[in-house]
């Protein structure tokens, strides 16, 4: 050892301690971006004694890299979900309104009661013209519900198709900036380069891609990724794979969506092979497919439950034909019977036959006929009688009486109409509370695993600046001994 | 590895637990305020069908309560009308005895207080509340009775005058009529005469009720009848009792035809009083069960009241000892950021 090897050594370590500090400043100016992982510089002594930089470290943990992928997902379903039925809920004003006071709930069941209130009141005094007139009034407040319902309904479900298309034309440019990145890792590695802040990147691109569905990756020895949904279809390996989804724009009761192909293999909806479990694909899916045409379902057939019991059947004849009477829909024959008629709830109208402002007449509420006012069979007040109350009384019980519903619907198929509209509000109250508790534990469990994933990876501003006191001192020793060796040489000159 | 936290993590923890309490206090405050449950939906979940059955009752059974006033009203004025017209009756019965015994009876008197009892017979069965006549069964949009005094004579005054001159060959008032002896009038009477006042004729002359009561719905499972009908036997006697001592020319008749007609109407006036009286005693019926309902309906709804309240209500002692805390953690948050906040090695640099 020579005082200019010494000299030489101080040298080498002024610079690694300079980079040091440059690892120090990158994590400091890192410290609140999501998703930086610290780093840290390899250094180790080389070949005489002189100390070298081989390279950055990046913390990583890739167990909690997983979990946070995977409760991202959870968690993105999970809200989607909740999003699409707190909607229908709000449409219907179920969860702002209590039991007793109808009045500002907008529900089928609310409505309906509502009626069997302005009947009986009816049935009180058959020949009050305003006693008729709010029947009427009850019987359109109720026909507009259903009708809102539906457009609601529909409309749920024709946003989550925008939404769909919208996460499938994201995970597409994703996978596309994923592919640039992982090449670049790729060669990096290959040839020794400081990849570190790639690596950053492409773990920030597979967090935004787990959002929207839910993704498992392998990587390879050369540092290249490969991403399959959480079914395992391939989304991307080498090059990204084509996530493809054809939108529809309008939709009705009867419209069916289309589903999300990845790679030619269908990922949602019941017929798929590989179905995917999370991500918000799973949770729009699911409320487009699922959830919303089930309580469109259970509006159809209360609408039906609504035409059958207010039906009229003729009186000339011992089990006569029926036909719809105060309740009906464009281009009914008859009464339907059984099973679900997609849309009816949009389509159900109040005869024109019974309405004032629309040629009908108020009398017929009482008297029956509206079903066909020319033809008397169907006239239950064979006498005319102004307080015949028999017809109305036959309609309040109508309305508490056992009917047939399709078990198709999700409820009890044998019920009446009043227990079959509140079972379709307890139906609908008992998803979204599940929705929302699922989306509430999710919630936490990814706040708890990002949150384990940050300590595990994330930078102290605290430490960073103790390391930087510790390299500030390492460099004026460092300094301080090429002082002196350049001291002593100037000893020696000057002694010479 | 020492296991350290990282910078974020400590911020984020902090900021998301300052929000979470912020979210449970706005809807702890609404339940303080409101009394009942912040969003009904997601804490009943499927309960919510059971809370919504027992609202719709609730509101089944209000507006029954509310029809069943309106029918209370029906019926005490029905039952007040009846009583009014068994009173007339028992009075003129009490007339008719005294003249049945002689002691000094003037016919055309009898005859003008007999008029004035039809009258008012015609009055009380022609008794409307609310557009609704009380007595026509559910034809309740037309005044049951025919007016007899009416000018020009309406269909039952002229069917009794049609059938006297039919009968005798001369009108009421001609100067003839003592000519009629007891047996023809007798025979009058049982036959021709009181036939006016039985179906057919009846319904066609005089009545445009219909037999078919008013029914009405007074509980959850209950309909009774709510009306009686001026077609009752014993509303028929009554007019026919009090329509021969008024129009058959009592004034002038002989004194045996006259007591003929005395006696009948002394007959008809008997049985139409305990006509009546059960009459009343079957709307007293309706009135009870009508007064029993309303108290069951009071009771359900007392019950149901409290049902809804287990479901929906919230404790309001819980709820706000529940603001306080969240408000004292909340402000504890606070204070915990700002000094966290200030603990940083680049203060002491």
């Amino acid at each position: 050892m020579s005082l200019s090897s010494a000299g030489a050594i101080a040298n080498q370590s002024l610079g690694a301690i300079s980079s040091q500090i440059g690892v120090v400043s990158r994590n400091i100016s890192g410290v609140n971006v999501s998703g930086y992982a610290a780093k840290t510089a390899l250094i180790s002594t080389g070949y005489g004694g002189v100390v070298q930089i081989d390279g950055i470290a990046r913390a990583t943990n890739s167990a909690l890299f997983q979990n946070s992928l995977q409760a991202t997902a959870a968690q993105a379903s999970s809200a989607a979900l909740a999003a699409g039925l707190d909607q229908i809920d709000q449409a219907l004003g179920l969860s702002s309104s209590t039991a007793t006071d109808t009045t500002t709930s907008r529900s089928p069941a609310a409505l309906i009661s509502a009626l069997s209130s302005a009947l009986q009141s009816y049935s009180a005094s058959p020949s009050d013209t305003a006693a008729a007139q709010s029947v009427l009034t009850s019987a359109e407040a109720l026909v507009q519900s259903l009708n809102d319902a539906t457009t609601a309904v529909q409309q749920v479900r024709e946003q989550a198709d925008g939404d769909i298309a919208s996460s499938v034309a994201n995970i597409n440019s994703l996978l596309a900036q994923f592919q640039q990145v992982n090449s670049d890792i790729v060669s990096g590695s290959q040839t020794g380069r400081d990849v570190t802040d790639s690596l950053d990147k492409r773990d920030a691109l597979l967090a935004k891609l787990s959002e929207e569905i839910g993704v498992t990756t392998v990587t390879r020895s050369s540092g290249d990724m490969v991403i399959y949904t959480d079914s395992g279809v391939t989304l991307f390996e080498t090059t990204p794979r084509a996530v493809s989804f054809q939108p529809t724009n309008t939709y009705t009761a009867a419209t069916v969506g289309n589903a999300v192909y990845v790679d030619g293999v269908q990922v949602t909806g019941a017929s798929s092979p590989m179905p995917i479990h999370s991500g918000k694909l799973q949770g729009l899916t699911e409320l487009r497919d699922v959830l919303a045409p089930q309580y469109q379902s259970q509006l159809d057939e209360t609408a039906r439950g609504l035409i059958v019991a207010f039906s009229e059947t003729d009186q000339a004849v011992a089990s006569g034909d029926s036909l719809p009477g105060l309740f009906t829909y464009p281009s009914a024959t008859t009464t339907p019977g059984v099973g679900v008629i997609a849309g009816l709830a949009g389509q159900i109208t109040v005869n024109a036959n019974a309405d004032p402002s629309r040629g009908g007449s108020l009398d017929l509420l009482r008297d029956g006929g509206i079903s066909n006012p020319s033809d008397p069979a169907y006239t239950y007040n064979a006498t005319g009688a102004a307080s015949y109350s028999t017809r109305i009384q036959q309609l309040i019980a109508a309305l508490a009486s056992q009917q047939d519903f399709d078990a198709g619907a999700g409820l009890d198929a044998q019920q009446s109409l009043t227990s079959y509209a509140t079972s379709s509000v307890g139906w609908l109250a008992a998803q979204r509370q599940e929705a929302t508790a699922a989306k509430t534990y999710q919630s936490t469990l990814l706040s708890q695993t990002s949150q384990a994933l940050s300590n595990a990876t994330g930078v102290n501003l605290d430490d960073q600046l103790s390391k930087m006191l510790d390299l500030e001192n390492s460099y004026q020793a460092s300094a301080k001994l090429l002082a002196t060796v350049d001291a002593m040489y100037t000893a020696l000159f000057n002694a010479l | 590895m020492v296991s350290i936290t990282s910078t974020p993590s400590l911020n984020n923890a902090l900021r998301r637990s300052i929000l979470d309490m912020q979210t449970q206090l706005t809807k702890a405050q609404t339940e303080l305020a409101t009394g009942r449950v912040a969003d009904l939906g997601v804490s009943l979940g499927r309960g919510v069908a059971q809370d919504y059955e027992l609202g719709l009752r609730d509101n089944d059974l209000e507006s029954i309560s509310q029809s069943n006033s309106v029918i209370s009203v029906r019926l005490d004025t029905t039952q007040t009308a009846l009583t009014s017209i068994a009173d007339t009756a028992q009075t003129f019965l009490e007339t008719l005895a005294s003249a049945q015994s002689g002691a000094g009876s003037d016919a055309g008197a009898l005859a003008t207080s007999a008029a004035s009892s039809l009258k008012s017979l015609i009055a009380g069965l022609n008794t409307s509340v609310g557009n609704v006549y009380l007595f026509g069964g559910i034809n309740s949009a037309v005044a049951p009775i025919a007016d007899y005094f009416a000018d020009p004579p309406s269909a039952n005054k002229q069917s009794v005058d049609q059938a006297f001159s039919s009968e005798f060959g001369m009108s009421q008032s001609d100067s003839g009529v003592d000519s009629i002896t007891a047996s023809q009038m007798q025979t009058f009477l049982s036959g021709a005469f009181s036939d006016l006042f039985s179906s057919p004729s009846w319904g066609s002359d005089w009545s445009s009720a219909s037999d078919q009561a008013l029914q009405n719905r007074i509980s959850l499972n209950q309909t009774i009848d709510t009306s009686v009908s001026a077609n009752d036997p014993a509303l028929q006697k009554l007019a026919m009792a009090y329509t021969m001592v008024a129009d058959l020319g009592a004034a002038e008749l002989n004194d045996a035809a006259y007591q003929e007609i005395v006696a009948a109407a002394t007959e008809a006036i008997s049985q139409s009083i305990s006509g009546l009286i059960s009459l009343q005693a079957s709307v007293g019926v309706m009135q009870q069960s009508v007064a029993n309902a309303n108290q069951a309906i009071s009771v359900q709804r007392n019950v149901i009241a409290t049902q809804i309240g287990s479901l929906e209500n919230v404790d309001p002692y819980e709820a706000s000892t529940r603001v306080t805390n969240l408000l004292t953690q909340i402000e504890t948050s606070y204070t915990i950021t700002g000094k966290i906040q200030q603990l940083t090695l680049s203060k002491y640099i």
